[in-house]
């Protein structure tokens, strides 16, 4: 963690930034951990992931699609259980690099895939409330840290006036390396496209080497975020690779016949967790991996063997940063008193408080910049402290 | 060779040049005849649906798949066998059990249509701005209840309205389904109405106001975000646009329904009782009327003016556009009403938009594609696959993801994921085209004497032509317009 003391001492902090306050030993410039923010698009269902099979209510709410918990999930402690697909991301439960919150909920309240999403990745309190993504406002009080995002299309919580990479295999031929030569030399005059089509072709580079071809050739075979889990691996662990990156996975909207759709959602989760676990080598040690999804579903089970658009949830929180082997939840019950508006786990705890306390602890971002320029209009919303190792 | 008005004219206005383009003679001339009224649709969108049958085909699809897949549940049931899933975790339908069309097949057609009448047009800025205003009025079809509405509802708020006042149109898209069903009106219910108070005295759950028309509306259509309105004028123009909604077939709606065009109803029943006070104005009307009074207030407001000429001088001239343009349009907006063909001729006199760098504004995806096919002409892709390359390029047609549109910065579009994908096309395209097509010759056609010396070089030294197109289609010059 770079304070101000160290600044001052190397001489850079007049010269480099001379428009910043450094108040506390929080960090104004990037330090050496990771975040990865992977996005569950489509609303996890909390409930069978991390499974609170010691709740009485459980079983009975959950009627047909309450896990068999000598079978479908692994009891990690009296209350909870870890849903049997995550099988790596439980050995790291054990390993103590792995927890879960839950009970969790971002501020919408609506239940509309999009505005719950946009209000999960912009960070307000209510839909298309502000243009910038925390992730975009996060990078502007750490000059000079860089983010990726291995998706295709900006997500939300990237977006905004801080400058962001992108990279997403591509189903066309790139050009031969003469072409690419001439191209970047034509470049050359203009800054913008010059630094743009450097860093593209870097990154097709590192994801050459990473597999990518057999990416485009295979199509994912099933598990679609595994491989690509690989590719943004690399791109991380690749010297000057960014502290950052974002990526996101659609499936998790399990209106019918949850058991079978949530088991290939959660094992292509798992399989990306571990790509980035064998991926980042030595920096697993420094990187915290963040799962979160828009809102949970319904306690109870639908028509179809499915359930419906809920408020609580979970959220996952994995790597060689993570002070782990916990499940943290203020847990509120499942009987149907306790539900939130008769159907849904009630959340007790904000999904801003989570990601501000990685932020806080992991990347060192001052508590008072998240409260303002990250999360505006979060100032009662402390962060969650103690959810990495230091 | 052509001078410089002429390739600002194509390509900054219009969509690009195509490569039997000649020079024009006055190029704000050749601008301004594509301001005179036009009331035909181009023979391109000839089969874009109405909106009423665009939305009874949405409902039969719907019908059909929930039937489709019951059957499926039960047969699986039956057998014992587990479902297969698709990525969306959503049951496999085999192919030959799928409904006959698709809501994708209906929208994949008609981002085709879009494509082929933008590609084809010889009126590029009357396209253009057809495309801008439907992008500031945005709706997102990657919602299923307007999946198959986008086409009709750009033909029929926006281009319909091109030769009116910005009034006319915000009143149509206040009024259109598509809008409505995009941002929950039809949700939305007076929590006095008689509708909601009868509910209420049945012992029925609440149902009550949905904001999302009303404040954006307010934020993004009109006045423009923090420009004095308040939360309360939010909820206010929420409650005076309850029962602002779509023709239902349902016996009991129908009873009070008061059909409007392209499938627009009001219900009385559900609309909230009383006066409404909007930025200090009250508004005492009775009905669907108030609505109507507020919006076309909102259409002549002064902040409205601001924020409208703001976004023109942006999308013409600059990314910061220079004041004294967004001035001008301003006193344009303000002395004709909002007169949109005033406005775009405003445009085309503004100095600003022919000084300056001759290609201030780097491509929006559309911008890139459309531009590129009008100047190497169609190919065969089918429009399934070209409606596919907008969204690798990161600009899904139709699908902004959120009612703002799509941002009009090169901040938002200039990646180096975006600029890799643009050269995987250039590529590819010079491969299929460069034998036949002259990039030399294109290049000097295009460019002129704005065609700058490392583009030149390079495409003179290449080592063919296919690498010559290629470099040609990736030259910042190209990038931009």
């Amino acid at each position: 963690m770079i304070t101000r003391r160290t600044l001052v001492q190397s001489g850079l902090a007049a010269g480099l930034f001379p428009a910043l306050g450094f108040k506390t030993a929080y960090a104004a410039t990037p330090n050496d951990r990771r975040l990865v923010v992977i996005i569950l698009r489509g609303a996890m269902d909390g409930l069978s992931v991390v499974v609170p099979y010691g709740d009485p209510a459980y079983a009975p709410a959950r009627g047909k699609l309450a896990l068999d918990i000598n079978k479908d999930a692994t009891k990690v402690d009296g209350m909870f259980a870890l849903h049997n697909a995550l099988a790596g991301f439980s050995g790291g439960y054990t390993a103590g690099e792995a927890l879960a919150v839950h009970a969790v909920a971002s501020p919408a309240r609506g239940r509309s895939h999009f505005d719950s999403q946009n209000v999960l990745e912009t960070g307000g309190l209510a839909p298309y409330q502000y243009s910038s993504g925390w992730l975009n406002r996060a990078l502007s009080v750490l000059p000079g840290a860089q983010a990726i995002a291995v998706t295709t299309g900006m997500p939300a919580v990237l977006q905004g006036p801080a400058k962001v990479g992108s990279w997403s295999p591509s189903r066309l031929p790139e050009p031969n390396s003469d072409l690419a030569d001439r191209i970047s030399q034509m470049y050359e005059s203009d800054l913008a496209l010059h630094a743009a089509f450097t860093e593209a072709q870097s990154l097709n580079a590192l994801a050459k080497e990473a597999g990518e071809d057999k990416m485009a050739m295979g199509g994912g075979g099933g598990k679609p975020l595994t491989l690509l889990g690989g590719v943004a691996a690399k791109l991380m662990a690749a010297p000057g690779g960014p502290q950052f990156i974002v990526l996101e996975r659609t499936g998790w909207d399990t209106h019918a016949n949850q058991i079978g759709a949530l088991n290939n959602s959660l094992s292509d989760l798992d399989g990306t967790l571990a790509a980035f676990k064998s991926g980042l080598g030595s920096l697993w040690a420094k990187t915290a991996i963040l799962c979160i999804t828009e809102f949970g579903r319904t306690v109870a089970v639908n028509g179809t063997n499915g359930t419906d658009h809920g408020t609580g949830t979970c959220a996952l929180l994995y790597g060689g940063a993570v002070k782990g082997g916990r499940v943290l939840a203020d847990w509120p019950g499942l009987a149907h008193a306790n539900l939130f508006e008769g159907r849904d786990l009630k959340p007790t705890a904000d999904i801003r408080a989570v990601i501000k306390g990685v932020l806080a602890d992991h990347i060192g971002i001052d508590p008072a910049r998240l409260a303002t320029t990250v999360f505006p209009q979060s100032a009662a919303v402390t962060p969650m402290h103690g959810l990495m190792r230091s | 060779m052509i001078a410089l008005n002429t390739m600002i004219a194509q390509n900054r206005f219009g969509l690009g040049a195509r490569a039997d383009d000649g020079p024009l003679r006055d190029p704000r001339d050749w601008l301004k005849a594509q301001l005179e009224p036009d009331t035909s649709l181009p023979p391109q969108l000839a089969a874009i649906p109405k909106t009423e049958d665009a939305i009874a085909q949405t409902k039969a699809i719907a019908q059909q798949r929930k039937e489709i897949k019951k059957e499926l549940v039960a047969a699986a049931a039956a057998t014992g066998t587990p479902l297969e899933m698709n990525s969306k975790s959503k049951p496999i339908v085999p192919q030959d059990q799928k409904p006959q069309v698709t809501l994708g097949d209906l929208y994949v057609d008609q981002v085709a249509a879009r494509v082929a009448a933008a590609v084809a047009t010889d009126a590029p800025f009357r396209e253009r701005l057809v495309h801008f205003w439907s992008n500031h009025f945005a709706i997102s079809a990657d919602k299923q209840a307007v999946r198959a509405l986008a086409g009709p509802y750009e033909q029929e708020a926006i281009r319909a309205h091109l030769d009116g006042s910005f009034g006319a149109m915000l009143m149509a898209v206040a009024h259109h389904p598509a809008m409505i069903l995009y941002l929950d009106n039809e949700r939305s219910f007076g929590p006095n109405s008689i509708s909601v108070q009868r509910r209420v005295g049945n012992g029925n759950r609440d149902q009550g106001l949905n904001e999302n028309l009303g404040r954006e509306l307010l934020e993004l259509y009109s006045l423009g975000v923090r420009t004095g309105y308040t939360q309360a004028d939010v909820t206010e123009l929420a409650r005076a646009i309850t029962g602002w909604s779509v023709v239902s077939d349902r016996p009991e709606a129908q009873r009070s329904m008061m059909t409007g065009q392209h499938g627009f109803a009001y219900y009385p029943p559900v609309h909230e009782p009383g006066k409404r006070v909007i930025m200090g104005k009250t508004y005492a009307q009775e009905g669907h009327d108030q609505g109507v009074a507020i919006i076309a207030d909102l259409g002549v407001h002064p902040a409205t003016a601001h924020h409208i000429a703001t976004k023109l001088a942006r999308h013409f001239i600059a990314d910061d556009p220079p004041p004294t343009a967004v001035a001008k349009l301003e006193r344009v907006f303000n002395e004709t009403g909002g007169d949109l063909p005033s406005l775009h001729r405003a445009l085309v006199d503004l100095p600003e938009a022919w000084a300056g760098k001759p290609e201030p504004k780097y491509k929006t995806p559309w911008d890139y594609l459309i531009s590129l096919v009008r100047l190497t002409g169609p190919g065969d892709t089918k429009p399934r696959q070209l409606a596919g390359l907008f969204t690798q390029l990161g600009q899904t047609v139709y699908v902004p993801g959120a009612p703002a549109g799509w941002p009009d910065v090169a901040a938002a579009w200039l990646s180096s994921d975006g600029l890799s994908k643009r050269i995987d096309i250039a590529t590819a395209v010079g491969k299929a085209k460069g034998a036949t097509l002259d990039a030399r010759a294109l290049a000097s056609k295009l460019y002129g004497p704005s065609l700058s010396s490392a583009t030149r070089n390079a495409i003179a030294m290449a080592d063919s032509g296919q690498q010559a197109l290629a470099l040609l289609l990736a030259s910042p010059e190209f990038m931009r317009r």
